[in-house]
């Protein structure tokens, strides 16, 4: 009885605990079950450990940021290292609450574009016939592959010759064709009940009103997957306007901190602002993803397995 | 056929307004599904497919911003092949991904596996998200904290060292140990979005596929080989075609990091044309260089796909 009740339970543990349990003799899956819980908080631990570091770096007092030995533990709070980056210490002109903002604006404005443009692509795609549309849609899929350091040269040359440098077009027209937001939002609409979309017409509703009213408020977690992945992606984002913007209160938040980084490195305390910069610029994706990290975890699924 | 195409030539020549009424649906449905797409289709023609035939053109041209463009033939990419640092540029990428890619791979795949053996769910989910957090913070973030674990008199990692009593190593500034550095922190700090798809992968398996294999006397090891393998294949290779591409194009860490030193000992493609871009004006070379990049990359890429079909089928 025992044994069978064990092989019941067994059957719905998860694949490898069952095999790596069935390596050992009896009794013994619970003990690979610790082990690898073990090992579980131990790699995560690892993972984890630079940004709890540079997290209390950067809430120490600038004294005690490079003392040897590091003390692993805050004993004085401070956020003088936070006050110092935000006045740009150190640093000629420095609007650090501008390059913030700079970023917020540029990150939306790029995100809706981006839903805004795919959602239509990826329901047209799905739902509608038209002449080449698979090998279109694959041309399109195609390019996610193409690494982006051979082209950047050629998107530099063009946005420049089309006086794009320096505003924030820049940071934003070339980014809205995101092939990857159309292959994302076309494989959900295709799964959509065909039955809506008829009744609808029968209704009277115009296309228009068919991507409106039907598939937007149907889309509503593909929409959200999207749009966090945007958001993130262009807050991140750190070459390209590094490359197009040369107007110091244009920058975005990342291009400022590099170069706030360039012009204060060597002198051992500029670590501390150099963690609360690390920390400042991490705050929203993180928030963005505790808040959304079902989403974007079912998200990556979607884009790796049913490629 | 032969009355569709009737119809279109009427619509041709009807007046707008009746246009509509007179179309057959199939043609509305087509006309609607290029309209659809037409947004997108302008910048992705614009930003995508422009860049492309630009960029060749780019290849064989010496561009100036405000004065002539010549043509140079072959001259740049006789610049990229020749040069020194080009080539230490493509060395150094190549060898950076080959220190990053296995072994970041495997450390994926083998915490995915010890994640899907945890009993409880709500731990599962825990630590995928917990494993996938360090891949939202910005690249450039996670570079800055690293110069900081690295610095030689300051850093995290030597004090570790000085606690076992090994000598403090100038990681970043040794010609030596400045890339297996960066190789370390691309190691260690971006496999999130690795794990999730592992996770996924593994989670689908079906155990009926065990049992069978069980009845036929396969012992866990075989299984392994002819069931798990088979079944994650398709994620595997997805993982490795993606981190090799993220790998061969390592930008940021090199700039934030290092800047290409100590003597070129961390120069990589990414950084040599952002250089050859940027201080040196030359987009020729600059463009030379990324499709030189992008053939090998194809390659590398069918490669990996012959690769993998020999060892499973799929």
């Amino acid at each position: 009885m025992v044994t069978e009740a064990r092989t019941m339970q067994n059957r719905r543990d998860p694949i490898p605990t069952r095999l790596l349990a069935s390596l050992f003799p009896e009794g013994s899956a619970s003990v690979w079950r610790y082990l690898a819980l073990i090992i579980v908080i131990l790699l995560a631990a690892l993972s984890l450990f630079p940004f709890y570091w540079a997290l209390i770096t950067s809430l120490k007092p600038p004294a005690d940021v490079a003392t040897v030995p590091p003390s692993l533990v805050l004993t004085r709070p401070s956020i003088t290292n936070y006050i110092d980056l935000i006045r740009g210490t150190g640093v000629a002109n420095a609007p650090v609450v501008r390059w913030f903002l700079n970023s917020v604006i540029t990150s939306i404005a790029s995100t809706v574009g981006v839903v805004l443009l795919a959602s239509l692509a990826g329901y047209s795609f799905a739902r509608k016939q038209f002449p080449f549309r698979d090998q279109i849609f694959w041309l399109i899929v195609t390019t996610i592959l193409v690494p982006g350091w051979s082209t950047i040269i050629a998107t530099y040359v063009l946005t420049l010759n089309l006086g794009m440098h320096d505003t924030f077009w820049a940071l934003i027209l070339p980014g809205l064709a995101s092939p990857f937001a159309v292959f994302l939002f076309r494989q959900f609409a295709v799964t959509l009940p065909e039955e809506l979309f008829q009744a609808a017409k029968i209704d009277g509703a115009g296309e228009l009103q068919l991507w409106w009213r039907i598939t937007l408020p149907l889309s509503r977690p593909v929409i959200a997957t999207l749009a966090i992945f945007t958001f993130v992606a262009h807050w991140n984002d750190f070459l390209w306007p590094l490359l197009v913007l040369n107007k110091q209160n244009l920058y975005t938040l990342p291009v400022g901190v590099s170069v706030i980084m360039y012009q204060i490195q060597g002198a051992g305390p500029s670590y501390g602002i150099g963690m609360a910069a690390a920390i400042l610029m991490s705050v929203l994706p993180i928030i963005a993803f505790l808040i959304m990290q079902k989403q974007m975890i079912e998200g990556i699924t979607i884009g790796s397995l049913k490629g | 056929m032969n009355a569709t195409n009737q119809v279109n030539n009427q619509t041709l020549r009807a007046p707008s307004r009746r246009l509509a009424g007179k179309m057959t649906y199939a043609t509305v449905e087509k006309l609607w599904g290029f309209l659809l797409i037409a947004p997108f289709m302008i910048f992705f023609t614009i930003f995508v497919l422009v860049p492309y035939g630009m960029v060749i053109w780019l290849s064989f041209v010496d561009w100036h911003p405000r004065g002539v463009t010549e043509y140079v033939g072959l001259q740049n990419y006789i610049d990229v092949v020749s040069t020194t640092v080009a080539r230490k540029a493509m060395f150094n990428s190549f060898y950076f991904a080959l220190m990053v890619v296995p072994l970041s791979t495997v450390l994926s795949l083998l915490t995915a596996v010890l994640i899907i053996s945890l009993r409880s769910r709500g731990l599962r989910s825990f630590f995928q998200a917990t494993f996938y957090l360090p891949g939202v913070i910005s690249g450039l973030s996670v570079a800055i904290i690293w110069r900081f674990v690295f610095d030689y008199h300051v850093g995290i990692l030597n004090f570790f060292l000085s606690v076992l009593g090994v000598e403090a190593i100038n990681w970043l500034g040794d010609v030596y140990t400045a890339l297996p550095s960066l190789a370390g922190m691309a190691i260690l700090s971006g496999n999130g979005v690795a794990i999730i798809i592992f996770c996924a992968a593994l989670l689908s398996v079906p155990a009926d596929l065990y049992n069978a294999a069980a009845v036929d006397g396969a012992n866990f090891w075989r299984q392994q080989w002819s069931i798990t393998l088979p079944l994650i294949t398709p994620a595997l290779l997805y993982v490795i075609v993606v981190s090799t591409l993220g790998a061969l194009q390592v930008f940021v860490p090199v700039f934030v990091l290092t800047r290409g030193g100590p003597v070129h000992s961390t120069m990589t493609v990414g950084y040599y044309i952002y250089n050859q871009l940027i201080f040196y004006a030359n987009t020729g070379t600059a463009a030379a260089a990324g499709l030189l990049l992008l053939i090998i990359t194809i390659g590398l890429t069918v490669f990996q796909f012959r690769r993998f079909s020999q060892v499973v089928e799929f």
